[in-house]
């Protein structure tokens, strides 16, 4: 009755085969992408990008902030921006990070088109917009940062 | 030389543990940041419309952008735990290779 079935220890020694050869293929969990340290490099450098431009702004006495004046800037940092977006969106298993660079893109569009809209920027609002930034961009590089190996 | 799955589990399970043992508090302190963060925004945001240096549209757009910074911060406590689950299930993947490797 039990002639085709093959020995217990056989099955057993089978299993521990294919496990010692996922194991030893790399198979492990990965539920988030691979540290990337150019990514990490793009996140400080849009940072200091932004930073500075929020420096300019306010150096600039709030009645000669007209839009034209800081157009190609924000042309600049938008492109640098979305270039973070795409370089994130384009890795496996990535999806909260590249959430956090559109949310950025999102605001820095936002903030653009208000300038424009008003032609002006108040140092409150700029003060309020500057800090908003630092702390995304803090939250994108610990991100980042997170998904560095211990070992 | 055996395999004592019982054995394997509680060193899979010890390992698992080491693991959070070490991140999860990275992730508790992750969180606790992005909190204290928003409590700090939301203050001078209110400081900044109370004081009359922002009228009450540029209030509730502040409010507003203050809404998706705050998605990105969880976006990024999400990151800091799978990364902590991540290394917690793979330390006990180890743990049962090593156990594997001894048995055969």
């Amino acid at each position: 009755m039990n002639r085709n079935r093959l020995p217990w220890k056989t099955g057993v020694v089978a299993c521990f085969l294919v496990l010692l050869s996922l194991l030893s293929a790399g198979c492990a969990l990965q539920l988030v992408a691979p540290y990337d340290a150019r990514t990490e490099e793009l996140i400080f450098s849009d940072a200091r990008l932004v930073d500075q431009f929020y420096s300019e702004l306010q150096d600039t006495p709030e009645e000669r902030r007209s839009y034209a004046v800081f157009a190609a800037e924000y042309r600049t940092i938008e492109g640098d921006l979305r270039s973070l977006v795409l370089r994130n969106k384009v890795r496996k298993l990535n999806e909260d990070s590249t959430e956090i660079a559109q949310t950025i893109l999102d605001q820095w569009q936002k903030c653009r088109e208000r300038h424009k809209k008003t032609d002006a920027y108040k140092d409150a609002i700029a003060e309020l917009d500057r800090d908003r930034f630092r702390r995304m961009f803090e939250y994108a590089a610990r991100a980042e940062g997170a998904k560095k190996p211990t070992d | 030389m055996g395999f004592d799955i019982q054995k394997v589990a509680k060193e899979m399970l010890s390992a698992a543990e080491g693991e959070f043992r070490d991140e999860w508090p990275k992730v508790k302190k992750a969180m606790a940041q992005v909190l204290a963060d928003e409590q700090a925004a939301l203050e001078k945001i209110a400081q900044a419309y109370i004081s009359g240096a922002i009228n009450e549209e540029e209030f509730r757009d502040q409010l507003e952008s203050e809404r998706d910074a705050f998605a990105a911060g969880e976006a990024m406590v999400k990151v800091c735990s799978k990364v902590t689950i991540q290394k917690a299930v793979n330390a006990a993947l180890q743990a049962l290779m090593e156990a594997a490797k001894a048995a055969v």
